[in-house]
Formats: C-alpha cells, sequence, structure tokens
C-alpha cells in the first residue's frame, strides 16, 4: 500500500557523496525528510525519496557539503511526463470506458425460458409490436408492465418473470400444460349417415349407432348406404309412426380391391459431379444486396445457397446477412437399369404403395402384382386384395331430431 | 541508581519518555529497530554507530542496509552480528 501512494506521488533514488554524509542524513531526519532503501556502496550512500523532499535538499547539500546525482526516476510523474507526446492514449481510455458505459444503457440480450407451447419468436414478435425490443434503453423497460402485457396476451402463461440483469432481460415463463387436456371434446351431434367409400364385398358388420343397411356377401358400390341415421319407430301394428334421426356409428369391413400399375423407363438420366465448384459471396445489408457472382463452372451445374445471418447474442439479429454461393458442374448422361437393379427398383415401388396402405389401416389379404421387365421399359400391374374398413359420414338434412 | 531513575520507577513512567533510553528491538537475526534516537553517526555496510541521547549505539554485521531513516525510527536490515553500548 505505501509502496503504491510512493509511486503515485514519484520518487527519485540518489547517489550521494562527498564531505561528510552521515551528517546529510541527520539534517535530512531534523527536517522530516524520509529516506528508505538506504545502502552504503564504498564511498557513496545511494537512497530513495519523494520528489517533494528532493526539492528541500539544495541548502542541505551545501551545508553537508555533500554531492547528490539522481540515479533513477520512478512513479507516476515521471510516466505521465515520458508520455506526454501520446495524449490520445488516455483520451482513448476515456473514450472506451465512457463507451461500455453508454452501451451498457441499453438492452442487448432478450433470453426467454421456460416456454413451450409458445414458441420463443412467437413471443419476441409480440414483445416487438409492444416496443420492448434489442437496442432498447434499459430505462424503458418496466419489469412489471412486460410481465403483466405477457400474461394478458398469453392466456395460457400462468406465471412470468421478467428481470433485467446487466443488459440481459430475463424472462421465465411458466405455461399451463393441462389447457389442451381440459378441452372438452367436441362432440359433433349432427345426425349422419355412413356410405361406401370405396366399391367392395362387405365381410362383416358391427353396428353401434344406427340401422345396418347390408349384410357379410353384399357388394357394394361407391355411396352405397351402409348403416342409416334414421330409425323407424313403429307402433305394435308395424306401421312406422316417427323417424328419428340418429348418428349413426359402425364398423363396415369390405373385401376391396386395388389396381396397381407402374412403370418406368429403362433409360434414364443421370447425374454425374464433375468436382470442379465455384464459390461465390453475397452480403445483404437491409435490403440491399451486394454479390460477387461465380463464374459458371460448365453448361449444367447445381447451385447452392448457404445463408447465415449476423447476430449479437442469441436472439439479437442484424440486418446483415452473409451468402455463400457454390457452384457445382455435372453432367449428363444416359444410364440403362440392369434387369436386377430395374426389378428392386420396381419392388421399391410397390413396397412404398404397400406401406402406405398397411399405415391407412387395411389388411392385405391379397398381392397378385407382377413385374414385367421389357427391352425399354419396366412395368409391374396386378391387383392387391385388401381388407379395409369402408364408411364415410355423409351428413343427414338439418332439421331432424336427435334420438338419444 | 539516580533520582530520575528512581522517581520514574517509582511512578512507573516508561523511561524512554523519562530518561531519553534509547529502544532497539531486534528481530531475528536480520531486523533491527531502532526509536529515540539522536543521530547516525557512521553508517556503512558492516557498521551503523547510533548516537542515543545517554550512549552511542553500536550494530556491527555484514550488508547493513537502512530500510528506511525517519525522525522517529529507523529499520536496519542485513545480517547483525553484535549490538553494542557505549
Amino acid at each position: 500500500m505505501i509502496s503504491f501512494f510512493r509511486y503515485l506521488k514519484g520518487y527519485v533514488r540518489i547517489r550521494l557523496s562527498g564531505y561528510s554524509p552521515e551528517r546529510f542524513l541527520n539534517l535530512c531526519k531534523a527536517r522530516h525528510i524520509i529516506i528508505w532503501d538506504l545502502e552504503s556502496c564504498e564511498t557513496s550512500y545511494e537512497m530513495n525519496l519523494s520528489i517533494r523532499d528532493f526539492r528541500k535538499l539544495r541548502p542541505l547539500c551545501r551545508k553537508a557539503r555533500a554531492r547528490v546525482l539522481i540515479t533513477e526516476r520512478h512513479g507516476l510523474p515521471f510516466f505521465l511526463y515520458r508520455h506526454r507526446d501520446r495524449k490520445m492514449f488516455p483520451v482513448g481510455i476515456l473514450l472506451c470506458v465512457l463507451f461500455l458505459y453508454t452501451m451498457s444503457l441499453f438492452i442487448w440480450n432478450i433470453h426467454i425460458e421456460g416456454n413451450q407451447a409458445e414458441s420463443t419468436d412467437v413471443i419476441l414478435d409480440y414483445l416487438a409490436s409492444e416496443q420492448i425490443l434489442h437496442g432498447m434503453p434499459k430505462s424503458h423497460a418496466d419489469c412489471k408492465e412486460i410481465q403483466s402485457m405477457l400474461r394478458i396476451h398469453f392466456p395460457d402463461i400462468t406465471w412470468v418473470s421478467a428481470e433485467i440483469r446487466g443488459t440481459r432481460l430475463l424472462i421465465r415463463i411458466r405455461e399451463n400444460r393441462d389447457v389442451e387436456a381440459a378441452k372438452p371434446e367436441k362432440t359433433e351431434d349432427t345426425p349422419r349417415d355412413l356410405v361406401a367409400s370405396r366399391p367392395g364385398i362387405i365381410t362383416s358388420v358391427l353396428v353401434r349407432k344406427g340401422v345396418a343397411q347390408v349384410k357379410p356377401g353384399d357388394s357394394v358400390d361407391t355411396g352405397t348406404l351402409l348403416v342409416s341415421g334414421a330409425v323407424e319407430i313403429r307402433n305394435d301394428s308395424g306401421e312406422v309412426t316417427d323417424i328419428r334421426y340418429t348418428r349413426a356409428d359402425a364398423d363396415v369391413w369390405a373385401r376391396t380391391e386395388y389396381v396397381y400399375q407402374d412403370s418406368f423407363p429403362l433409360s434414364h438420366e443421370e447425374k454425374h459431379f464433375t468436382g470442379v465448384c465455384r464459390y461465390g459471396l453475397s452480403i445483404q445489408l437491409g435490403n440491399k444486396r451486394f454479390s460477387r457472382e461465380p463464374k459458371a463452372p460448365g453448361p449444367d451445374f447445381t447451385r447452392l445457397e448457404t445463408e447465415y445471418q449476423l447476430r449479437i447474442t442469441e436472439n439479437f439479429y442484424l440486418p446483415l446477412s452473409l451468402r455463400k454461393i457454390r457452384l457445382e458442374a455435372y453432367e449428363l448422361y444416359t444410364d440403362h437399369y440392369c434387369p436386377s437393379q430395374a426389378r428392386t427398383l420396381a419392388q421399391a415401388n410397390l413396397n412404398e404403395f404397400l406401406g402406405n396402405l398397411i399405415q391407412k389401416g387395411v389388411q392385405i389379404v391379397e398381392n397378385d402384382v407382377t413385374i414385367d421387365i421389357g427391352r425399354n421399359s419396366c412395368a409391374s400391374s396386378g391387383t392387391i386384395v385388401v381388407l379395409e374398413k369402408l364408411g364415410i359420414p355423409k351428413n343427414l338434412t338439418e332439421g331432424a331430431t336427435i334420438l338419444e | 541508581m539516580g533520582l530520575k531513575e528512581q522517581m520514574s520507577d517509582a511512578l512507573q513512567l516508561p523511561k524512554d519518555l523519562t530518561l531519553g533510553a534509547v529502544i532497539t528491538t531486534i528481530t531475528g537475526k536480520h531486523e533491527a529497530y531502532v526509536e529515540n534516537y539522536m543521530s547516525l553517526i557512521e553508517y556503512t555496510e558492516t557498521l551503523i554507530r547510533i548516537q542515543a541521547r545517554t550512549c552511542k549505539l553500536e550494530i556491527h554485521g555484514a550488508q547493513l542496509e537502512i530500510a528506511y531513516y525517519t525522525n522517529d525510527e529507523m529499520k536496519i536490515t542485513g545480517l547483525i552480528e553484535e549490538v553494542k553500548y557505549c
């Protein structure tokens, strides 16, 4: 600590020689001049003393007939004097501090955590519409207001906390995850019939509501009424007294056929990349775009652009983006599938078709697709017999009463 | 024992104030603090002679250095071999 103050005030190391150095030291003591690191080297003494005390030495030197020589200079005053021509240096330091301080008055990062249903972008867009933006002054951000704004605008946010920490605006959100589960299931109560979606032969009928109009073994066409939503009420003598309409509900399974046809030519064009690439760069600043387009590497080429948008912190995107352009040349040439390749390809196409069917929930019963490889093309055709649920709802006319 | 000493003994006064006695505090072999002295008579690397009010103090040693020298106190560092009152 003492040495720090000594450095701040500045001190010199002097060499003392002459008639009576001890007398000089005693004179210093009498005048309250503080001396430290006194060293005797043969005929002379070396010691440190502060600049202010050094100015008082002249009469003492005369009195003690001593000679004083400055050997070293230490401390801030000397440092400043040495660097007096570098005035811009401290100015730069000052400006830097000022810049940091000014920048710390703004919000540079909005961090949102805990959101699952509402995406960060949605929340940021909403905040931007309420003038809560990256780069806004910290003093304009009222955390309590942000909290209540978010709670009102997003009803499923049950708890929100906004906090400014440094230059970050931290928003923590707790969402009510039961909102969707709590929603009552919409029950449609309009009366309806069930009609066949495809032609087929009925294999089984299971009616939960309504009156079955078909029985197993019947063959139906598209649009045939399967289950009627109109229930006739009869009296004791079997006469229809009233018709009640209900929402028909049934599982009607039928055996249906799908015709599969696929063909492709054996000769096909294939791209062969030559490996010649050309690169370019484009910079987009706001709406302006500066680009250096690469030369075309050949007659045919693919173009790939990769965009990197510059951003500060996690969510603050700058209106400046870099785009890397890559052109890669290729040559087109025609190739012929050999029979085994063609068969594999046809089989793959068929499997994809069957996979799609199975995903729809049908059972495949028969599959007699044959693959023919001709001279120029490969054709596969046949029928696929499946078991599937027929029955698509068809609403009845309005105004009908519902049978409960 | 003089009258002054007897009185300061009886009144339990510190002797450095009443008699102007020199105070020497030596820590180990390498450090010595001297208080209540008048002046420096001689200073070399091997000998420091100090004039106190009632006597002279001689410190013999090697590589003796005065770390600081103020009106009230001085600190001597180096290898101290002998302390003599004369």
